[in-house]
């Protein structure tokens, strides 16, 4: 039943103040419980959906007076795995590192509204439904940003939020020129009347406006200005999912899903697409060169991947679709594995400034294994799952006959091999930094939800026809296949 | 008709801008309850007397009233105003008019108008055309709550400190 995965994580997190009460230990256990839980039904629907089948839930034939309706395609499940995914592990890495931070019972009922909105809003039909799931899942965002944070941290928070509304408003305004040209908001309605109400001119004022509102959310350049206070300023759990997913599903997911189902990818989308990727990719590799904070310099770095994947839906191939969502799904996990590295680097040590730090892979082993990993993964070497996103992208451009488009991702990936090598000299190797003599790995919580992530980024790697097959092509068959039935 | 209403947007949008700029927590608080009631009458005028009577008693009404209330519970000194919010809202409010008029009214003057997907009643509407979006109100609503918690209550290093 697909209400569940928006009520479950709703209701979890209104008991869970009071659980608090009960015992300090047990918002953790339910918190992860619950993401564990989603996951698991997640996973139960992989077979149906990858064998070509569309999952409906519509709340009147359950008797439940209301006229609403969820959808699972391959597109929502790839987003579903993805959310529950990078929360497990981020819930698991949070027992531990949020308790210095205040009441964790308010985090973790925080972290799962935000995951109640992200799941409301890949399993709707409707484009308002869209837009108010997108809101929930923003101002737990807001709240999660700046939770437990003072003095300059809070600007981020801030910034975050003031950035975002004005990304709301200009998809508000969109959707309401959309409800003035058709008269619904009903995604598939909208797909089978494609353009045969709409103006055209109005059509280009809606992209743009999407563009912008969705652009802010993904924080791809030109519109990228928040993320690199945001992502630093969260405490690392949440700047991993902020990372990971909340930017993929809020901005990409939606940017996809309205493009493909109401508009259609135009060539002149396609060509934005490119022209947006090219400068993300670029510009965001090169603000990470020579950045001393650890968090920083994977903000800009999140901002550059996400440039690979707009690469890869610019050129309107199915190979270049699959590989753009193949990189958004490796990206969620191994930049959620760096972000939480970098939260385990700084409880460690106390310090973020990465020139402050050397030599610390002796003293934290499982920390410098996998922030090895990730860094690599993130690079594209082979075997990790990163190296398979990025080739296909590659070959997609190459395949779409831009070549020099092709160059410049490979001349990035090297950029982004170059900034990481940096800050593993500066931080992991070389000669002990004086004081940090007696610094300890972190605890076991954390150690495992980070040792499970670079594990993964292997197993992706090592097992990635497996998950092309199964989670990537459903979500490349929904976006580009026959249009959404009407029900 | 046309220019009751956008005499009304106008003053909307510049009790809007009073509530972002002015540094009086009251005076800002009172601009948004203005905005409110405004956009409640305009809402009556165009045919949604539902969205109207909720927009004034949830948004002018109750909303100001909690604002007024918590900001007379915290606050500790005054602010003195600042005059540039006033020049940077004129020179918006004309910038907008421009592309208004230079964009879209020439848009929608060729844009046939939906049929609309109107339901006969308020409940038809809210329960057979919006329930999803209930669910997702409720989810905003637990959102704010435990942001504000979040948000206002003391970290355990606001507690040493006061130690």
């Amino acid at each position: 039943m697909l209400l569940l995965f928006i009520v479950l994580p709703l209701a979890v997190a209104a008991v869970m103040p009071l659980l608090d009460r009960v015992s300090r230990r047990l918002p953790d256990a339910l918190a992860s419980l619950t993401v564990a839980a989603l996951f698991a039904m997640e996973c139960g629907y992989v077979t149906l959906v990858a064998g070509g089948e569309v999952v409906y839930w519509s709340a009147t034939k359950y008797g439940v007076p209301a006229g609403f309706s969820l959808m699972m395609d391959g597109l929502s499940l790839l987003f579903l795995v993805t959310i529950s995914l990078v929360a497990f592990f981020c819930s698991i890495f949070s027992s531990t590192y949020m308790a210095p931070y205040g009441k964790k019972s308010t985090f973790y009922a925080l972290l799962l509204i935000m995951i109640a909105g992200m799941n409301g809003l890949v399993l709707t039909t409707d484009l308002f439904n869209l837009y108010v799931f997108l809101e929930v899942a923003a101002v737990a965002g807001y709240a999660l940003v700046g939770f437990g944070q003072q003095g300059d941290n809070v600007e981020g928070a801030f910034k975050y939020l003031m950035l975002s509304v004005v990304a709301t408003t200009s998809i508000l305004l969109s959707l309401s020129f959309i409800y003035f040209m058709t008269g619904t908001l009903s995604l598939p309605l909208l797909a089978s009347q494609a353009g045969a109400a709409m103006n055209a001119k109005l059509i280009a004022v809606c992209i743009a406006l999407f563009l912008m509102g969705f652009g802010l959310k993904i924080g791809v350049v030109p519109f990228h200005g928040w993320l690199p206070d945001a992502y630093p300023a969260a405490p690392a759990p949440i700047s991993a999912m902020l990372s990971g997913i909340l930017g993929k599903v809020t901005g990409i997911y939606a940017l996809l899903r309205i493009v493909f189902s109401v508009f259609g990818l135009t060539p002149d989308i396609s060509h934005i697409f490119t022209v947006l990727g090219v400068a993300s990719m670029l510009v965001g590799a090169l603000l990470a060169i020579g950045q001393t904070d650890f968090r920083r310099m994977l903000a800009y770095s999140s901002i550059s991947q996400v440039g690979y994947m707009f690469l890869g839906f610019g050129t309107g191939t199915a190979m270049g679709i699959a590989a753009g969502l193949f990189h958004l799904f490796n990206h969620a996990v191994f930049k959620s594995l760096l972000f939480l590295d970098a939260g385990s680097t700084e409880y460690a040590t106390g310090i973020r400034d990465l020139r402050k730090l050397g030599g610390i892979n002796n003293r934290l082993p499982i920390t410098g294994l996998t922030t090895t990993i990730g860094v690599f993964s993130t690079a594209g070497v082979p075997p990790f799952n990163g190296f398979w996103s990025k080739l296909f992208v590659i070959l997609a451009l190459v395949g779409a006959q831009q070549y020099f488009v092709a160059v410049l991702a490979i001349g990035a990936s090297i950029l982004t091999l170059w900034y990481f090598l940096q800050m593993q000299r500066w931080a992991f190797y070389g000669k002990l930094t004086a004081g940090l003599e007696f610094i300890r790995e972190v605890p076991f919580g954390m150690a495992f939800a980070t040792f499970c992530l670079a594990l993964l980024c292997l197993a992706i790697g090592l097992c990635y026809p497996w998950i092309t097959a199964n989670l990537i092509e459903p979500g490349v068959t929904a976006l580009m296949g026959a249009k959404m039935p009407l029900m | 008709m046309d220019a009751i209403n956008t005499v009304l947007l106008v003053m909307m949008a510049g009790f809007a801008c009073l509530a972002v700029f002015l540094k009086d927590l009251v005076r800002a608080a009172l601009s948004l309850a203005f905005m409110s009631a405004l956009l409640a009458v305009l809402l009556y005028r165009l045919n949604s007397p539902y969205a109207a009577v909720f927009e004034l008693s949830v948004v002018a009404g109750l909303i100001t009233v909690l604002f007024v209330s918590t900001i007379a519970l915290t606050r500790e000194h005054e602010d003195t105003e600042s005059s540039w919010p006033l020049y940077v809202f004129v020179l918006g409010l004309l910038l907008f008019g421009l592309i208004d008029l230079a964009v879209m009214k020439a848009l929608f003057h060729n844009v046939p108008a939906g049929d609309g997907n109107v339901a006969k009643t308020f409940g038809d509407t809210l329960w057979g055309v919006r329930a999803l979006d209930i669910v997702g109100q409720i989810a905003v609503i637990f959102g704010g709550v435990f942001g504000v918690l979040a948000l206002l209550r003391d970290t355990e290093k606001d507690k040493d400190l006061k130690k």
